[in-house]
């Protein structure tokens, strides 16, 4: 058993001397002029605007919360994936309408949420 | 070895839930108490994937149990961060001290 | 397995379901129905929902003394218990959409959004009242749990009721947080989730300290949903910022369906509850003592309604703990003669806030004599609570007391007595405001509206019928008891 994670600890080893011996290098040979254009945060090459630490709009929740719920639900179809064949054999088709009438109910919601305006973004 | 093993998953999942119970005891903050309470739900959760993986569980219930778990969890931190922001927004704090219009 | 379009085993138990099912079909209705209707007509929404559970309500019934069994794999139970406290979960909630007709906290426009929750809690409540296995009981728990989070904050102008939204979640989620660890430890001893699994497992094995503590661990999140002592904190805030129909609605139906998974679980769980028994007397005990001895001081109606609630729950768990046949149908008559009395009550107090906009009782002086005969039924409706005859609450602590004696626990009966008495000063006060306090803040005359004048008066006919023509309804919890699926070991 100690063996089989030996592999892993050399390659951790490894790992850790390449990001570090990399990073060590870089700063030997590089010369060093830091600006302001340097020390902005990077994102995808856009133009920060503002810090991070400022108050998001209250928009965003609502869309969080749906995320939330429809993140969640796959939980439920990761099982029901896993077995379906066997499901299938020994319910037929009824094994797909459950899951069906499941995700049904949930769209129910979400186009309560949207009727109810709360997709909107003013 | 495994029996050694399976106590020290129960002890790691019993001082995961007492943090949870103190977090709720001591924190002032709703949000910081609804984390303590997701840290409990969470220790319930390793329970019982621990009794499943090392006794002999009735149609592997202690997986199934979990999932449903983490599902009302979500659900509740949901709605339960809904009625925190609806009470932030009449007395600018999430602290529950500041709740004091009902009492006794 | 049959190839059939519908499985067998789950065509069986969506069947004895119906009313379930019905209740199911009836909330995505109503959901629809506010998407299409237009803002004006909402309020007939209500009325549907009334209606709809109304026809569910009838089913129940209909079918109260059919056979039990068990259903979905064993998640649920469908006998005459259940169903007894499914007719009484439909009934309280019938009386809340009555008296939501004309709640003037409600707004117009959210009027869909509460009915479908009123509906959906229903269900849920429904299938609380059922559940016999571990994990369809903390989900229907959950449910119930989390739709009331929104109800009782439901009311967004009112801080207060959002207030009691926030320490009521924070609480319950608390509890129901322990709930779910005290059951990983019953479902890792037994290997199974299911009651009957568990109890097969109890008589075989024997019951281990760790069995125990799990069980205890339980205990705590049925303390929360019925307000038992230690865990009542919450009552008397979501009581008093709720919207009173919502109140009304938490302090009946949402208990009897904690009472009855409370009974359910460890009469289905345990062969037998002498390991736990005592602690069970002492918390029946303490929550009867707490309540009364609080609620001496509270001048808002709604706070008073949650602290006597709360020391009607001692009363139950007393008539629990003396186990049995006869401790169990003393519960439910008990439970019966709850249901009507505060739904009467809450409906006077609605009555009067849609009047004076006021809550307190100290507003109340006047009532008798700009209208007597309200006063009197209100005052009916509070010895009823008190427990004199010849009213239903009167007939029910005699059952409790009876059955407390009979089973060796006559310090609990003592303390149930004094109780009592410590319980009339209150209920008095209420009445003395009513007809002799010198400021008189009511000048007209109260006029309820039809939907609540339908809930006063079956609720004060049902009041004096139980206590006057008691022996169907003892012949009905006698029946019900006996037909309880699970077993009664050594009884």
């Amino acid at each position: 058993m100690i063996n089989e994670y030996l592999a892993v600890l050399i390659f951790f080893v490894v790992a850790l001397g390449f990001t570090i011996g990399g990073l060590v290098t870089a700063f030997l040979v590089r010369n060093s002029k830091p600006g302001y254009e340097k020390e902005t945060t990077y994102e995808c090459g856009e133009e920060p605007v503002g810090g991070a630490w400022i108050q998001f709009n209250m928009r965003y929740y609502f869309f969080a919360i749906l995320f939330v719920i429809f993140d969640v639900e796959v939980i439920f179809l990761f099982p029901w994936a896993v077995v379906y064949k066997e499901l299938l054999s020994n319910f037929g088709i009824f094994a797909f309408l459950e899951m069906a009438l499941f995700l049904g109910i949930l769209i129910l919601g979400l186009v309560y949420a949207w009727k109810k305006g709360h997709l909107k973004w003013e | 070895m495994s029996n050694l093993y399976f106590y020290t998953v129960i002890i790691v999942s019993l001082v995961l839930f007492l943090i949870g119970v103190y977090g709720v005891l001591t924190r002032r903050n709703a949000i910081g108490i609804l984390m303590a309470i997701e840290i409990m739900f969470n220790a319930a959760n390793i329970n019982l994937v621990a009794f499943n993986k090392f006794m002999h569980l009735e149609a592997s219930i202690g997986i199934i149990f979990p999932i449903f778990i983490i599902t009302l969890a979500a659900a509740e931190t949901a709605v339960g961060l809904a009625l925190i922001l609806a009470i932030y927004r009449n007395i600018k704090s999430v602290n529950v001290e500041k709740m004091e219009l009902l009492k006794w | 397995m049959t190839k059939g379009f519908i499985p067998e085993a789950i065509m069986q138990g969506l069947l004895a379901l119906t009313p379930e099912v019905f209740v199911l079909c009836l909330a995505f209705f109503i959901i629809i129905a506010d998407l299409i209707l237009p803002v004006k007509s909402k309020r007939n929404i209500l009325d549907i929902a009334a209606v709809g559970l109304t026809g569910a309500l009838l089913l129940t019934i209909g079918a109260l003394f059919q056979q039990g069994m068990y259903i979905f794999n064993n998640a649920l139970v469908v006998d005459s218990f259940a169903r007894f406290f499914k007719i009484i979960i439909l009934v309280s909630a019938v009386f809340m959409l009555l008296m939501s007709r004309d709640y003037k906290a409600l707004e117009n426009n959210k009027i869909g959004e509460y009915t479908a929750l009123v509906v959906l809690v229903t269900l849920g409540m429904m299938l609380m009242a059922g559940a016999s296995d571990l994990l369809m009981l903390f989900l229907s728990i959950e449910f119930v749990s989390i739709v009331f989070f929104v109800l009782v904050g439901f009311v967004k102008k009112d801080s207060k009721s959002r207030e009691a939204a926030v320490k009521y979640f924070l609480i319950g989620a608390f509890s129901s947080a322990v709930f779910v660890y005290g059951a990983s430890f019953l479902v890792g001893v037994t290997g199974a989730s299911s009651f009957p699994s568990i109890q097969q497992y109890l008589i075989a094995h024997g019951i281990s300290n760790l069995f125990i503590v799990g069980l205890l661990l339980m205990l705590v999140g049925f303390g929360f949903k019925i307000a038992l002592v230690p865990f009542h904190m919450w009552a008397p805030d979501a009581y008093e910022g709720a919207p009173a129909p919502v109140t009304a609605f938490l302090s009946v139906a949402s208990k009897s369906a904690g009472v009855a998974v409370l009974i359910r679980t460890f009469l289905a769980i345990l062969p037998d509850n002498s390991n736990v028994n005592l602690i069970l007397a002492l918390l029946a005990a303490i929550t009867m003592t707490v309540g009364n001895l609080v609620a001496l001081t509270q001048n808002n109606a709604k706070r008073l309604l949650a602290y006597s609630g709360i020391a009607h729950v001692g009363f139950i768990m007393m008539g629990f703990v003396a186990y049995g046949l006869f401790g169990v149908q003393s519960v439910l008559i008990y439970t019966l003669a709850y249901l009507f009395t505060n739904m009467g009550a809450f409906a006077f107090v609605i009555a009067i806030y849609n009047k004076t906009g006021s809550d307190d009782i100290r507003d109340y002086g006047g009532l008798s004599l700009v209208s007597p005969a309200l006063a009197f039924v209100f005052f009916v409706f509070l010895i009823s609570l008190a427990g004199v005859p010849p009213t239903a609450g009167f007939l029910g602590k005699l059952l409790v007391l009876g059955a407390a004696i009979d089973s060796g626990y006559t310090w609990l009966a003592v303390i149930g007595v004094l109780n009592s008495v410590v319980s009339l000063y209150f209920y008095a006060r209420i009445a003395y405001f009513m007809y002799f306090a010198k400021e008189k803040k009511i000048t007209e005359a109260i006029k309820p509206s039809l939907s609540l004048n339908i809930i006063i008066y079956s609720s004060l006919f049902m009041v004096l019928y139980i206590c006057l023509l008691p022996e169907q309804f003892l012949n009905l919890a006698k029946k019900t008891v006996q037909l309880l699926t699970g077993s009664f070991h050594g009884y």
